[in-house]
């Protein structure tokens, strides 16, 4: 019961956020320099096409009707169409979203493949050999850029060895899933620094508390002790970390999408810039802030479960 | 006020007299501060070389950074040329010694706006309290519901590309961080006796906020502001290398980066060096910045 009205209330919380994020969004396009009109058709246009234009995208009319057009067309999905390829644009998201979650998903399962082993290992090896290395890894991870990672690992792994496709995505199930293995690779090195280092400290602050001695003294085995007192009570932060970085992941896919020249949303935002396609950067902007602000709800609601204590704000 | 007693060296309660504890205080200020923090030593060491680099790139690059030569285009590594050539048959390894004033500017620049715009929410939200806090931290809401790249790039895209508006979009977006960690501080800071004592004094909000306030809460914002210049410096150079951020022919990391691009199945170091470059300035302000968050946490206990 308690839990339903946490999560009613969060809810709730989302509604104001979620209007000034779209009021936020739609002035973007008051932020051209001059007159949005004229940017997008350029010098040669004449008067006729600046006012027809002017009147398709509403500028004509007072701020607040504006405001709402843009809103309803956001809502009815009605977003027109791309200039770069001529299709309605809500097609276009349909095909491409999936593509940017599925990178994400895929990132963040090899980042927790990197992160959890060295992390725990490192912990245990307090400052032997190993966990130095780990620690001097992730401080120098954590500062490579993304698309630079990715023309190296495209260049050993795409051109010298020929593992994996240079970048595009792939025929069938497997041969996407077979093509976004090194663009989630790619993804998943910074951060899986940042996830190693955080999970490190927990397991050896856990290490270091009375219940482990006390599991120890009972008698339970060691495998016992690691898995249920420790591991459990280190990894529930770490967890939490990992959901935070969800919104630093999205972000990084915009990059990594148009290295690897994958069909994914943030590839379109990029490519929608150099078109001058303001409308699509506008809805590709609010569809990254709604898959925020879903993870972040799906994160608060399910550790309202985990951690009963959770209050409101 | 110190105890009577206190805890000598061997750790039992002895009734030390007051120069034991004088000469224990001695003792612990007489650790000089580069003896506390090897990652300290190294970052200082460091970053004080990027600054040169960055300052006087024409003592060090051998070349004019700009100078092209069609005999020389896309040459390997060699003796003449350290880290090998172009497109346009220009130096890379001046290139890249010059780049270092455009991204270590983006660093700074990017981290010192928001610094100050962040703290100034920070301490408002936190002194006032009430609907200032509210509009304040729902506008931060507002900030963290977009993947902060996300936010800036949009930003960009309207104001279209160049260094200004970078600055321009950074600045919008970075602020956040240090508005949280200021109001968090304050709001501890600002209940403590030493604060009410101002108030009973009379003085204004203004010159308790900056003169009381202020210096108390701004360590834990400063030590942040290390990770931030590598994070805006990441940022910078991402932009550069979409073709959002500085424009070419001025030399910048992410820019190189992204030049090199097409050539890289026959001439790796386009793109190679300047990444390495971004690692360890990168690499350098990351050490500083935990060797004063390990300085600040001694200091702590």
């Amino acid at each position: 019961m308690k839990q339903l009205n946490y999560i009613v209330g969060r809810l709730l919380q989302i509604i104001p956020v979620l209007f000034f994020v779209t009021v936020l969004i739609f002035m973007m396009i008051h932020l051209i320099p001059g007159d949005p009109a004229e940017t997008i058709l350029g010098d040669k246009a004449t008067v006729e096409q600046l006012t027809i234009l002017r009147h398709q995208m509403g500028l004509d009319r007072p701020l607040v009707e504006q405001y709402l057009l843009f809103l309803k067309n956001l809502g009815t999905l009605n977003l027109g169409d791309s200039f770069i390829y001529h299709v309605p644009v809500t097609d276009l998201l349909a095909n491409r979203v999936p593509v940017t979650i599925a990178l994400t998903i895929m990132s963040t399962i090899f980042g927790a493949l990197i992160a959890f082993p060295m992390g725990y290992f490192a912990a245990f090896n307090k400052d032997r050999a190993f966990d130095q290395g780990v620690r001097v890894w992730t401080l120098i991870a954590l500062t490579m850029p993304g698309f630079w990672i990715a023309l190296l690992l495209m260049l050993l792994f795409g051109l010298k060895l020929h593992w994996f496709p240079v970048g595009g995505l792939g025929e069938g199930l497997f041969g996407k899933f077979y093509s976004l293995i090194l663009p989630a690779f790619t993804q998943a090195l910074g951060l899986s620094a940042l996830w190693t280092r955080n999970l490190r400290n927990n397991v050896v602050d856990v290490l270091r508390m009375d219940y482990v001695d006390f599991a120890k003294s009972k008698g339970l085995r060691d495998r016992v002790v690691i898995v249920r007192h420790v591991l459990r009570n280190a990894l529930i932060s770490t967890v939490t970390l990992m959901a935070m970085s969800f919104t630093r992941m999205l972000g990084g896919s915009v990059i990594t999408e148009t290295v690897f020249a994958l069909p994914g949303v943030g590839k379109l935002m990029v490519d929608s810039i150099f078109a001058r396609d303001y409308g699509i950067i506008q809805a590709i902007t609010f569809i990254f802030a709604l898959l925020v602000m879903v993870m972040n709800l799906a994160t608060d609601i399910s550790y309202s479960f985990l951690d009963p204590r959770v209050k409101l704000e | 006020m110190e105890p009577a007693t206190a805890p000598n060296a061997a750790g039992d309660l002895a009734p030390a007299p007051a120069p034991a504890t004088a000469s224990a205080r001695v003792k612990r200020k007489s650790i000089p501060f580069w003896r506390k923090s090897l990652a300290l030593n190294l970052g200082i060491i460091i970053v004080a070389f990027v600054f040169f680099v960055g300052f006087f790139p024409g003592l060090i690059a051998p070349y004019n950074p700009n100078t092209q030569n069609a005999d020389l285009m896309l040459q390997a590594p060699s003796a003449a040329h350290i880290l090998g050539t172009d497109n346009y048959g220009r130096d890379i390894l001046s290139r890249v010694i010059w780049a270092t004033r455009a991204d270590l500017q983006i660093g700074l620049i990017g981290t010192a706006i928001p610094f100050v715009f962040g703290t100034l929410v920070g301490l408002l939200a936190g002194y006032y309290g009430g609907v200032i806090d509210q509009i304040l931290m729902r506008l931060v809401d507002i900030v963290v519901a977009f993947p902060f790249i996300v936010l800036v790039i949009a930003i960009i895209a309207f104001l279209g590309p160049g260094i200004y508006n970078l600055y321009m979009a950074i600045s919008l977006v970075g602020w956040v961080p240090y508005a949280r960690i200021i109001r968090g501080e304050v709001l501890v800071a600002k209940n403590l006796d030493y604060v009410s004592a101002a108030r009973v004094l009379g003085y204004s909000d203004w010159r308790i906020i900056l003169r009381h306030i202020l210096p108390n809460v701004l360590s834990s914002s400063i030590v942040y502001t290390a990770a931030d210049v590598v994070f805006c410096m990441l940022a910078g150079a991402s932009m550069g290398f979409l073709g959002l951020g500085v424009q070419p022919p001025t030399p910048e990391w992410g820019q190189a980066i992204s030049e090199g691009r097409v050539f890289i199945a026959r001439a790796w170091w386009l793109s190679t060096f300047p990444g390495f470059a971004l690692v360890f300035v990168g690499t350098g302000f990351s050490l500083l910045g935990d060797g004063l968050s390990d300085l600040l946490r001694t200091k702590g206990r």
